[in-house]
């Protein structure tokens, strides 16, 4: 037996490990290295807001300078999950900034925070340099006015893809002329106009700005003025890349990019004309992320600038790119390593089909370093699956959206059960998998035996019974979040393999045939879950124990019931005295 | 006339149909409607989603209501955020082209093009697979174009649908009236379309 190792001694050491996931498995060691990783680690994430309390995370974590919450299940960016359900951000402020004042950074997704927890920010954390909502509601401009004005090291502040009651522009006036720290700033989802002079000025007194992301409200004329003061920008959303075409205005925006040498992000190009793209052209040879998933030009406008990004790591565009913009793709951008593809058309109704899975397969044998790929398309077939799994079997993530549900193999009719097999076979680092199309429980005879190291996994419409989630269950050794919409499965699969869900972070059902009474047996057998049957239409007890549910929501937890649920949530702390039903356990 | 259906789902469904628009009779003769699934729905207890299948045009005097289309709470799976820009977007000109024939319709947007000519040569390049094997029907259109003369029975004609809900045919009024007043676009048969040029002139005539 060796000697232990002195505190200081093994605290040092673990400065050296940033990696969450390693400093988990160095809490597991022993106690005291529990104890000496738990007072050492800074950045603390909760990957689900309800699976642990405030108190125990800021106890157990005293030097935390930053915090990562998740709070409602991914579905509910598909509005899924009603309004009200929780996901609250106020629980978690109230404890730390009681506790943990020194905290600097708070990172939030699909959270509800207010106003009131934003002015609570502001006036406890004395040190608060960072603020990102990702997928956030519940508050207004008002409350991001109280974070602009009070917080002096303000460094990051990003608002992506949230809801906020948008009450005029004057927020950004708040930022007073002592606050010289931005490096980040992202109001690209706020539709009111700011005022152009105090931007300007504000972008003039922040010599560490890297990232700017201006909303839609901003002219080109504005975007100019920015880039005349910011050419050290590193990652620009523009605003509304749109007016009338005027030569001297776009000989000035090419200008003031062509100084931006350091530009590698680029955004936004809202309404982009496509007269005013060249005038991208010079920063196009440096960019290594490109989201044209908002501008609405057409492939040739597309491929000018496609063509010319050689160093093209990301991509993110819609299908207006066609077969054709994506071969442009494949033969110029050789570093490509994630591809998004959006439906231009959002709607089921009259879908182009000028990108077909061929586009997909072009890329993927072509870009050797393509890993990511997110692709929506109205048909496919087994042997592009086939192909794209050949060619990439380094893929780590690959979710197919085939719009048509249902939608088989368009030529030889036939489910995707084997293209969707090719995929987990060949890509053996598959950490992310969406599936779609015809599929039967066979293809997922297939996902189960050959995705092992798969950690979430995405399906709706698909499979014919509960043999597809047998298979899940029990083959997905790696399995953490799963969410499944619109299938026909029952309660059996799901009861034999409760004990699984123990070892996930969460499970997410809807408008399958799972029925309150295996969610009562699930609560009763495991108590280590909260077990949510969220149904808006029918408290669940008004109805037989054997009707399916509308939606369920399981996910472990140490907190045990959550005290916020609303009345359209059930769970088997509501009513305690329920007995199990007489369904048969095997 | 209006349809409504109702999803049954399962603990009473989170989905319902949506109505189907008040078409006009003309208009139903040529609507063709997307054609990926020729399986017939596999039957689901509490059925999910089904649409109909329309791979035919219906005939030219039915009075059978247009089928319709079920939308789907969540599907495709696109970000409400996205969603909303996209629709702020796209409240601007974009219309329905269809070509006889074609088992598919596009949509374009009309504001991407600056004269009948560039409409014309994009409208060529999108369902250049399906003209005529000859090629003619093509050549069809941009001769249109050009001419502006009746092609013979071979040949495509493009006809638009004004705001109106008359039928004309593309190129008698000045592109900026066209792109105003368009709402819809059908490549047509010459042979169908005959009938169109006369009114197109009176239309414009009465403008004038």
């Amino acid at each position: 037996m060796g000697l232990p190792l002195p505190s200081k001694v093994l605290e040092h050491i673990l400065s050296f490990i940033d990696s969450n996931e390693d400093r988990n498995s160095v809490s597991l060691v022993c106690k005291s290295w529990f104890d000496t990783e738990r007072r050492t680690r800074k950045r603390v994430f909760v990957g689900n807001c309800y699976s642990v309390s405030p108190v125990t995370v800021s106890r157990r974590f005293p030097k935390m300078r930053s915090l990562t919450l998740k709070g409602k299940p991914h579905f509910a960016d598909y509005n899924l999950v009603p309004d009200g359900w929780g996901g609250y951000a106020w629980p978690w402020i109230e404890v730390l900034a009681k506790k943990n004042p020194l905290l600097e950074e708070i990172r939030l997704k699909r959270m509800v925070i207010t106003d009131e927890c934003l002015e609570m920010i502001a006036a406890s954390f004395k040190e608060f340099k960072a603020l990102v909502l990702v997928s956030c509601e519940g508050f207004t401009t008002d409350g991001i006015a109280a974070i602009a004005a009070t917080c002096r090291n303000l460094e990051v502040l990003e608002l992506r893809e949230c809801i906020v009651e948008d009450l005029g522009g004057d927020w950004l006036s708040y930022f007073p002329e002592s606050l010289t720290s931005l490096v980040s700033l992202d109001f690209s989802c706020l539709d009111s106009e700011v005022k152009l002079s105090d931007l300007e000025r504000l972008v003039s007194r922040s010599p560490n700005l890297k990232s700017l992301k201006l909303n839609r409200a901003v002219t080109l004329e504005g975007l100019e003025s920015l880039l005349r003061r910011a050419p050290q920008l590193t990652d620009l959303g523009t605003g509304s890349f749109s007016a009338e075409f005027e030569p001297e205005m776009f000989s000035k925006l090419s200008k003031a990019f062509a100084e931006c040498k350091q530009l590698k992000s680029l955004s936004g190009l809202w309404d982009v004309i496509p007269e005013y793209l060249p005038a991208l052209y010079s920063v196009c040879p440096g960019l290594t992320s490109l989201n044209l998933s908002y501008a609405t030009v057409r492939m040739p406008d597309l491929v000018g600038i496609l063509r010319r990004c050689w160093k093209l790591q990301k991509l993110w565009v819609m299908d207006l790119i066609e077969d054709k913009g994506l071969q442009t793709v494949a033969m110029r951008c050789k570093d490509l390593r994630e591809l998004r593809v959006f439906p231009s058309e959002p709607d089921l109704d009259d879908v182009s089909v000028a990108l077909t899975e061929e586009g997909l397969v072009t890329v993927s044998r072509s870009c050797r370093k393509l890993e990511s790929i997110l692709y929506f398309c109205v048909q496919f077939t087994n042997a592009a699956l086939v192909t794209i799994s050949r060619y990439r079997p380094n893929i780590k993530c690959f979710r197919l959206c085939v719009i048509e549900p249902f939608a088989p193999d368009h030529i030889t009719r036939e489910p995707l059960d084997e293209g969707f097999r090719a995929i987990v076979e060949g890509c053996k680092d598959l950490r992310r998998l969406s599936v779609s199309g015809l599929l039967t429980d066979k293809a997922f005879e297939y996902i189960g035996k050959h995705a092992k190291k798969v950690r979430m996994l995405s399906i709706a419409f698909a499979g014919d019974s509960d043999l597809m989630l047998h298979h899940l269950l029990s083959g997905c050794e790696g399995l953490k979040k799963l969410e499944i919409r619109d299938c026909p499965f029952g309660d059996s699969a799901l009861l034999e393999h409760a004990a699984k869900l123990e070892t996930m972070r969460s499970l997410w059902m809807s408008s399958c045939f799972v029925s309150f009474g295996a969610c009562k047996v699930l609560s009763q057998k495991l108590p280590k879950l909260n077990v949510e049957v969220i149904d808006e239409m029918y408290p669940p007890e008004s109805r037989p124990e054997n009707s399916p549910v509308e939606r369920i929501y399981i996910y472990r937890t140490l907190a045990g019931p959550r005290l916020d649920m609303p009345e359209f949530v059930w769970t088997i702390h509501k009513n305690p005295e329920v007995g199990v039903s007489n369904l048969a356990i095997k | 006339m209006e349809l409504n259906l109702c999803l049954g789902l399962p603990g009473g469904g989170e989905t319902t149909a949506t109505v189907a628009g008040n078409k006009r009779g003309y208009s139903e003769t040529v609507d063709l409607k997307l054609n990926l699934n020729n399986e017939p729905e596999t039957n689901k207890e509490g059925s999910l989603v089904s649409k109909e299948n329309t791979s035919s045009i219906c005939p030219k005097d039915s009075t059978k209501p247009p089928p319709a289309k079920a939308q789907v709470v969540g599907w495709p799976p696109v970000r409400s955020y996205r969603k909303n820009v996209m629709s702020a977007t796209a409240e601007a000109t974009f219309v329905k082209v269809s070509m006889d024939g074609a088992p598919y319709l596009r949509k374009i947007d009309l504001k991407m093009y600056k004269s009948y000519n560039d409409l014309s040569n994009a409208l060529t390049t999108m369902f250049s697979s399906f003209t005529m094997s000859n090629n003619k029907g093509g050549e069809g259109m941009i001769d249109f174009m050009k001419e502006r003369k009746i092609m013979d029975g071979s040949e495509y004609v493009p006809s638009y649908e004004d705001k109106d809900g008359d039928w004309m045919l593309v190129g008698d009024v000045p592109w900026e009236m066209f792109v105003e007043s368009c709402k819809r676009i059908r490549i047509m048969k010459g042979s169908e379309a005959i009938g169109l040029a006369p009114r197109a002139m009176e239309k414009c005539e009465s403008r004038v």
